[in-house]
């Protein structure tokens, strides 16, 4: 159910999760550039000592904005022209152009609304829903996989595209999941689901008949610090009685243009407040640090969204095209599986395969369609089971368990189970386990014992078909072959054996150092960087794969004897030239 | 007072159809190439005395921007209400905004002024940016920040 609400949110949005993260981590670099640039106020100083100096050099003033991150900007308006600039509170002077970046107008539009306007606005909100099912889903598939929330940062093992989905998800879904929320939030506000009503200073009008201060002597902004201002605008002087509008953090007046006091103040409202922390949480707009914190975690969404495809399509390809299978109720065997990333399926397939070839009707499906009251003329039934994270059933085994206690007695067709597993953890084959012992139980015929298949081995898997084929009577040979591992030619220089006559064969194998491709040199990979007691996997041509791919790919972890260094527990695979010729 | 709200009714409720004495006149706002988002622009009306007398049409459908009209807002009072019905979509840069409204023939030349507001998200306000006054032949003006010209006849 989990991978499901995982699976399909992030297949139909993956494409919108690129624009909106790629876009976000762009648009987070803006707020920090901004504090950084922006002049410093001078500490202590007041709205009224600003505005005066801006007034001064800018008598055409109409309005004071001060950002979050502490950049002000001043516009005027002097001999018919509009200006504006971002101003050095220090000076009054402006220092920079007031007009936007271009770039950064696009990217949020691009980012808020597809470019798109309000249709595009609903998408992106849409998009934000996507985001966050998947960051809890993925949360729980993670606490999944490795075993439980408090092994969360557990090493992971596993595909190379499965890795860097899951260590990169342990990581970003935090900032995901906090910029998915508050993008839900102002989406919210933005369609008028949440009202923030702002503080609303009223209405009021000035003294008319009398000139209008100067905004340097105004009482009411001789007590406000610069850093609490938002906006200040002067009067309008083709407007006798215009009041000066100020915003704050704290709230809203209007001041009266020839006194200078504040003839009406609101305060900012609970909810203005909760917005304005929640703009702040998804921008980064003054907490610029935080939004590079966030801009960098939505890095990881393009990664995890290609990654989270490739995963999907492999898995998708991992399932076998058998073709020659029966229905449920005309099998003589069935085959359940329960495979999380599609691995199982491949021997399951292959099993059926050879049972078909042997003679038999076979009918494959996974474990969560196990409907025993349909399996009329199965002779056995033979469950493939796999298991994710810490000994849990995995995504085609779901309910398995259930059906199974659920039953009034167990089926009249024994049972085989075969676990797949790796025994680098805790709960080896457990998931498997659970169903044997469920099966036991009930008192569910066996047909064989309980068998296991460690790290995908197809010697485990040979070794149990032909201990079915002995319990069927049939002659059983199971060749898998998993992808195999990438490798390198090397040259055979020497070969010494020894080690036979005390039943301990041994032999040292000496290979030419193959030529170290550049790229490969300063990266540091293949051939590009060993040292002593460093493994290397030995796959001889010619010879079944899989009987040998073992002793090479399983060699003692520690072998290192004699070498002074410590041994890295990196494997190198190479294959043999003229190993094959013995 | 009686008559500013018999002409606020009028000019709010678009349509006159019991009065013979009301046409149609088309307002035009060219925007400039401001760049920036799109604009929020209010037309409204004060009369003589300054009072807010009604409004013709918000460009703009977000209320909660609107107190970026200041003009618009302070003679309005904030009341949105006043735009129902009146409301379109914000004018992009470059773009022009027209709107052809049934006005009564008895503010035209007589005293009242056409106001328009304007703002643009991350910008500076700009209220009041064109006043011209109403007249029957009618009257086109510059603006100042976003707006090129307005008109009406």
């Amino acid at each position: 159910m989990i991978r499901i609400l995982h699976r399909w949110p992030g297949l139909l949005a993956a494409a919108l999760i690129l624009v909106l993260t790629l876009s976000g981590a762009a648009l987070s670099v803006f707020p920090a550039l901004e504090s950084a640039t922006a002049p410093k106020a001078v500490s202590q100083m007041t709205v009224a000592d600003l505005a005066g100096r801006v007034q001064a050099a800018h008598p055409g003033l109409e309005q004071i904005k001060r950002a979050p991150s502490g950049q002000i900007k001043a516009y005027w308006f002097e001999s018919g022209e509009p200006g504006g600039g971002v101003i050095d509170p220090a000076t009054g002077q402006a220092v920079a152009s007031a007009d936007q970046n271009p770039l950064r107008v696009w990217l949020t539009d691009l980012h808020r609304a597809f470019l798109l306007d309000d249709t595009g606005r609903v998408a992106s909100a849409i998009t934000a829903v996507a985001m966050l099912v998947l960051a809890l889903s993925g949360a729980a598939l993670v606490a999944r996989r490795v075993g439980g929330w408090r092994r969360w940062f557990a090493p992971l093992k596993g595909g190379k595209a499965g890795r860097l989905h899951v260590e990169l998800a342990r990581v970003a879904v935090v900032g995901l999941t906090l910029s998915a929320l508050t993008a839900l939030w102002m989406s919210a506000e933005t369609f008028e689901l949440i009202e923030v009503v702002p503080a609303d200073p009223g209405f009021a009008e000035g003294t008319k008949d009398a000139a209008p201060m100067p905004l340097a002597q105004m009482p009411a902004l001789a007590e406000i610090p610069v850093a609490d201002l938002r906006s200040l605008s002067p009067p309008d002087p083709t407007w006798p009685g215009d009041p000066v509008t100020i915003e704050t953090a704290r709230g809203a007046g209007l001041i009266d243009p020839a006194t200078g006091e504040m003839m009406t103040w609101t305060d900012a409202t609970l909810m203005q407040r909760v917005s304005e922390t929640i703009y702040m949480l998804h921008t980064g707009e003054g907490a610029a640090a935080l939004g590079l914190v966030l801009g960098l975690m939505a890095l990881a969404a393009p990664v995890m969204a290609v990654t989270g495809v490739l995963i999907w399509w492999a898995g998708q390809r991992a399932k076998p095209r058998l073709r020659g299978t029966v229905r449920a109720s005309a099998a003589q065997t069935v085959i359940l599986v329960g495979s999380e990333g599609g691995s199982t399926w491949g021997f399951a397939a292959t099993l059926g395969r050879a049972l078909m070839q042997a003679g038999q009707s076979v009918h494959l499906a996974p474990m969560s369609a196990f409907a025993p009251e349909r399996y009329a003329s199965a002779e056995r039934i033979l469950v493939l089971a796999a298991t994710y994270g810490d000994g849990d059933a995995p995504a085609s085994a779901k309910g398995f368990l259930d059906r199974l206690a659920a039953m009034p007695e167990a089926p009249a067709a024994p049972l085989a189970v075969l676990g797949f597993g790796d025994r680098g953890f805790a709960a080896y084959c457990g998931f498997a386990q659970a169903v044997h012992d469920a099966a036991q139980a009930r008192g569910w015929a066996q047909l064989m014992p309980l068998d296991t298949v460690d790290r995908q081995s197809p010697q485990d898997f040979a070794r149990w078909g032909r201990d079915l084929g002995a319990a069927m009577g049939l002659d059983l040979e199971l060749v898998h072959q998993p992808a195999r591992p990438a490798s390198h030619a090397l040259t055979l220089v020497s070969r010494r054996d020894y080690g036979a006559e005390v039943q301990a064969p041994t032999a040292i194998l000496r290979f030419a150092l193959p030529r170290v491709p550049l790229w490969q040199r300063l990266t540091g990979r293949g051939f590009g960087r060993f040292a002593a007691g460093d493994l290397i996997g030995v796959m001889p041509c010619g010879i079944d794969p899989a009987a040998l791919l073992l002793a090479g790919l399983r060699p003692p972890r520690r072998v290192c004897r004699d070498c002074s260094e410590k041994a890295s527990r990196r494997a190198v695979f190479g294959t043999v030239d003229g190993a094959c010729a013995r | 007072m009686k008559k500013t709200l018999a002409l606020l009714a009028l000019t709010t409720a678009l349509t006159v159809p019991a009065l013979a004495s009301a046409r149609p006149v088309t307002f035009t706002v060219d925007m400039t190439r401001y760049g920036g988002d799109g604009a929020y622009v209010a037309l409204y009306v004060t009369d003589s005395s300054g009072a807010y007398a009604g409004s013709l049409w918000m460009a703009g459908e977000k209320s909660k921007y609107y107190k970026h009209l200041k003009g618009w807002y302070q003679a309005a009072r904030g009341d949105t209400s006043q735009v129902d019905g009146i409301t379109g979509a914000s004018v992009g840069a470059g773009r022009t905004l027209e709107v052809t409204l049934d006005l009564q023939d008895a503010i035209f030349d007589a005293g009242y002024t056409l106001h328009v507001d304007a703002s643009v998200e991350d910008m500076r306000d700009s209220p009041r940016e064109v006043s011209i006054p109403l007249t029957a032949q009618g009257a086109s003006a510059s603006g100042r920040t976003y707006i090129d010209t307005a008109s009406y006849k």
